[in-house]
């Protein structure tokens, strides 16, 4: 029932067929050991697992601050905390887990891990940049934390001036932080555009590629293309802190609503980066486990793109209230109605390929199943704030918070999650126990509309963002918010307490366990250093449903 | 875009060759000089397009020759462009605020005058 | 040859070629992405420069117009020498790459040592951005934009000439050492793009800074 039963075979006993390339090629987690070998690797998959660790270790200091900032929330008035700490955590919660854990994490580790396998080449155009890509991120995480633990900012994650120019706090090393995970972020886009392009299989069409590249390359074009601008406006706002420039002083003329439309100009596309490939990894797991080719492949891949060419036009809804023109305020409400368009067929595009699919519930589905919820819910509410009218009522409330969040943790997340259950048998070559993945998907649905179902309300009702404390009608949200924080953190913590424990006594994974078509599951798993045995074949495509699988049928050699 | 990129000595047909260079460069110098007259015949707004003008010719010059983009591959002449697209669009979108928020943020009347 | 031993063909290639036209798309899109760094400020430029006409033009009239213009010069020749050390790679002849580079290094020089100038001018008439602001000729308000403006633009433009110059001098010592062939100077040719970007900011620079009317 879990898996595909022509493959429950394999995943009990020894494999069915001998392995014949296991001589041929070690695989790349045994190739070389040593600490020293993986912290001067190239191979994308040895990157991949430590952007895997950095990214794991920065989402559990995320949740830490998320969790104290629910517990100070448990209750009205003064807290365990004091309000400026209040402030700090918020912004740390905020910094890292935007530009630390969910910018980076599936383009970094997913992508990385296996988007030159679906391409089918041997590495990333330039593996030496995408090493280096790793150390940059550790050096801005570096930066990042050392303002934590200096003082903290307590501007929140967004540094909007003029505020975050006179803070008493110290912005500075954190902006600098920023702008440094930022330059990782460009360098893994390059590589990804410069791959694809360059490094496809020969007989490999760009119709003929995993839709998981197509959303990789249109995340890519928005990494390289606008986050230079969220570097350049935090770098302004450090530099005015530190030497005070007054560039955007309205004491000198300045106008700061021109920091909110270049910080924006970033951050609202960096939704789109933090989505897309979650559409990506949900474009994968559907038709593997629905056992059917994408119901349109050509919507899903273009609507990729689109979004990522729309979410540049949609940046001046964050400033609706801000002193931004009506004539700027009304373009931009229309232009971001227009992403719900490519969202909206994605989403419908994954309903269709379930439409008469033979589909096994399974983690990674379930996980599909929570996201396609959130997603869309965390969407609808993204296109009643951006009209205009209805965005002066939730504007800066916590109606905001839960839609970002459903769109972030509901989809991003959730997309995380469904990922690391999916290639977990490729990446590491063991099985995730099926029976606590199911119950750990269950309860971190649970616990996420748990704890963000309330905020809509609480939003709704009035009650502002960034707040330390509110009045006493909302008090029984505010404690529900908490209790489904705390049950999503337990939840999230149990996934990785099975997660490790199947690293090392997990079940031995076949070459494919899902059946699936796809190119990165026709290698042994884990894979040999150089990705494949045998170069695979492209015209039997990723989502060839009516065929059998490929790696029943000898490799072709050429 | 072909699987199959053309031999090097076919890419390096595509560049102008020293005599092309001092050609390219020579206009580049002319049409600055003329950048620094026009700035003291043309004026005002015109003024700021004359100038940005010719200063779009100059770059589109240095592009075309001295970085090759006229005779490389198409998909270099896309990427560079997307990014000038992205460019312009971002100054476009940050004037379209500025360049109307006094019209647009005052209510106007029946005889088209600003109400308070 | 020499050149065989450092620009192999990596792994994920069938041929050198390949490898090199991977390495050139990565670098327009580096070059793209180091364009839309530039965008933010010339869209604060565009904002600041729409609000405040009069000052800007006031201000603008305090710019050392020979300086900038003896740079603007100075910049597009040395676009010229980089574009001839490449193609005098091609030719095969390695004296006249590196002379050429040294040129083009000696010009990018130049163009440092007289913004250093100009800077130590502007500051010595209190010409200062932010709340250094000190010149008595003109109020603060608004035109204290554009000098800020003048000083993160041309600051942030110097210093990708400073590193252009460093690449430079890399690409002088390699080709000195022979480490570039007519067929294979892939390093050379992505030195001499990146080169010709800051160029190409400055072509902008110059007009938008220098001779605002």
């Amino acid at each position: 029932m879990m898996t595909d039963p022509r493959d429950a075979s394999s995943a009990g006993g020894p494999p069915p067929r001998p392995d014949p390339t296991a001589a041929v090629e070690p695989d790349y987690l045994r190739a070389e050991p040593g600490l020293r070998s993986w912290l001067t690797t190239t191979d994308h998959k040895r990157i991949a697992i430590m952007f895997l660790i950095a990214t794991t270790l920065a989402l559990m200091l995320g949740g830490t601050f998320a969790l104290l900032l629910r517990t100070k929330l448990l209750i009205p008035g003064p807290g365990f905390i004091e309000p400026v700490t209040y402030n700090r955590f918020f912004t740390l919660h905020g910094v890292i887990m935007v530009f630390m854990f969910m910018v980076p994490v599936i383009p970094a580790v997913f992508g990385n891990f296996v988007l030159p396998m679906m391409v089918g080449a041997k590495d990333l155009a330039f593996p030496r940049v995408n090493l280096a890509s790793f150390y940059v991120y550790v050096t801005g995480a570096g930066f990042t934390l050392w303002g934590m633990v200096h003082g903290g900012a307590d501007t929140g994650w967004t540094f909007y001036a003029p505020y975050s120019t006179i803070s008493p706090t110290d912005v500075a090393p954190i902006a600098i932080g920023v702008f440094i995970l930022g330059v990782s972020s460009i360098m893994t886009g390059l590589n990804f555009i410069a791959t694809t392009h360059m490094l496809r299989r020969r007989g490999l069409r760009w119709h003929g590629m995993p839709i998981f590249v197509w959303t990789m390359y249109a995340t890519s074009i928005i990494q390289v293309l606008a986050t230079p601008v969220l570097g350049l406006s935090v770098s302004l706002v450090a530099l005015d802190h530190a030497l005070h420039m007054g560039i955007f002083d309205p004491a000198l003329g300045g106008d700061p609503v021109l920091f909110e439309h270049l910080f924006w100009f970033y951050s609202h596309p960096a939704v789109y980066i933090m989505i897309l490939p979650a559409m990506g990894v949900i474009a994968e797991i559907v038709p593997t486990f629905a056992r059917k080719h994408q119901f349109s492949y050509n919507a899903l891949a273009y609507s990729s793109l689109g979004i990522a060419f729309v979410g540049f036009l949609t940046w001046g809804h964050h400033l609706f209230v801000a002193g931004i023109s009506q004539f700027d305020a009304a373009i931009f409400g229309v232009m971001s109605m227009f992403v719900a368009i490519f969202s909206a067929i994605k989403v419908f595009t994954w309903i269709g390929t379930l439409y008469r699919g033979s589909i096994t519930f399974n983690t990674p589905m379930l996980y599909f199943f929570a996201f396609v919820y959130l997603f869309a819910f965390g969407g609808m509410t993204g296109i009643a704030v951006a009209t205009t009218s209805l965005d002066v009522h939730w504007h800066d409330t916590y109606f905001v918070i839960a839609h970002f969040h459903f769109i972030m943790i509901g989809g991003t997340l959730t997309a995380f999650l469904g990922a690391i259950h999916y290639w977990f048998p490729k990446m590491f070559g063991k099985m995730y126990p099926e029976r606590w993945g199911l119950v750990s998907a269950g309860l971190v649905f649970a616990g996420f509309n748990l704890t963000f179902v309330p905020q809509f309300l609480l939003g709704n009702a009035g009650m502002p963002r960034r707040y330390y404390s509110y009045p006493i009608k909302y008090h029984i949200l505010n404690v529900a918010s908490s209790l489904g924080a705390y049950l999503l953190g337990s939840a999230l913590l149990l996934t990785l307490i099975y997660l490790l424990v199947s690293l090392r006594w997990g079940k031995r994974a076949p070459a494919n366990p899902w059946g699936s078509r796809g190119f990165e599951w026709r290698t042994p798993s884990p894979p040999p250093v150089h990705n494949f045995v045998a170069p695979f074949d492209p015209a039997k495509g990723p989502y060839d449903y009516d065929q059998p699988p490929p790696d029943e049928v000898p490799p072709v050699s050429t | 875009m072909s699987l199959h990129p053309p031999p090097e000595h076919e890419h390096a047909e595509h560049t102008p060759g020293a005599a092309g260079y001092l050609l390219v460069w020579l206009a580049l110098v002319v049409l600055a000089t003329v950048t620094l007259f026009a700035s003291r015949a043309v004026t005002g707004g015109w003024g700021l397009m004359v100038a940005f003008a010719i200063a779009s010719a100059k770059a589109a010059l240095v592009v075309a020759f001295f970085m090759h983009l006229a005779g490389g591959r198409p998909i270099h002449r896309i990427a560079f462009s997307v990014a000038m697209a992205f460019l312009v669009l971002l100054v476009i979108g940050v004037l379209a605020d500025v360049g109307t928020r006094s019209v647009a943020s005052s209510y106007v009347d029946e005889a088209g005058l600003p109400v308070e | 040859m020499s050149a065989a031993a450092t620009s192999r063909v990596h792994v994920q290639y069938d041929s050198l070629e390949r490898q090199h036209d991977t390495a050139r798309l990565g670098m327009w899109v580096f070059l793209g992405s180091e364009s839309l760094l530039f965008a933010g400020l010339f869209a604060l430029y565009a904002a600041y420069r729409f609000a405040y006409p009069v000052e800007f033009h006031a201000a603008s009239a305090h710019a050392n117009l020979v300086i900038g213009t003896i740079n603007t010069y100075i910049l597009l020749t040395s676009s010229l020498t980089m574009a001839l050390a490449i193609h005098a790679t091609r030719r095969g002849r390695r004296r006249e790459t590196v002379a050429f580079l040294a040129a083009t290094i000696a010009f990018g020089l130049g163009f440092d040592v007289l913004k250093i100038v100009e800077y130590a001018g502007h500051l010595a008439e209190g010409l200062a951005p932010g709340d250094y602001y000190a010149f008595t000729a003109l109020p603060a308000h608004g035109v204290v934009l554009y000098v800020t403006l003048y000083y993160l633009l041309t600051g942030l433009h110097a210093l990708h000439v400073t590193g252009g110059v460093c690449v430079l001098v890399w690409l002088a010592l390699r080709a000195q050492r022979g480490d570039f062939t007519p067929q294979s100077h892939i390093a050379l040719e992505l030195g001499g793009l990146y080169w010709h970007l800051v160029d190409l900011v400055w072509i902008f620079l110059w007009p938008l800074l220098y001779l605002i009317r």
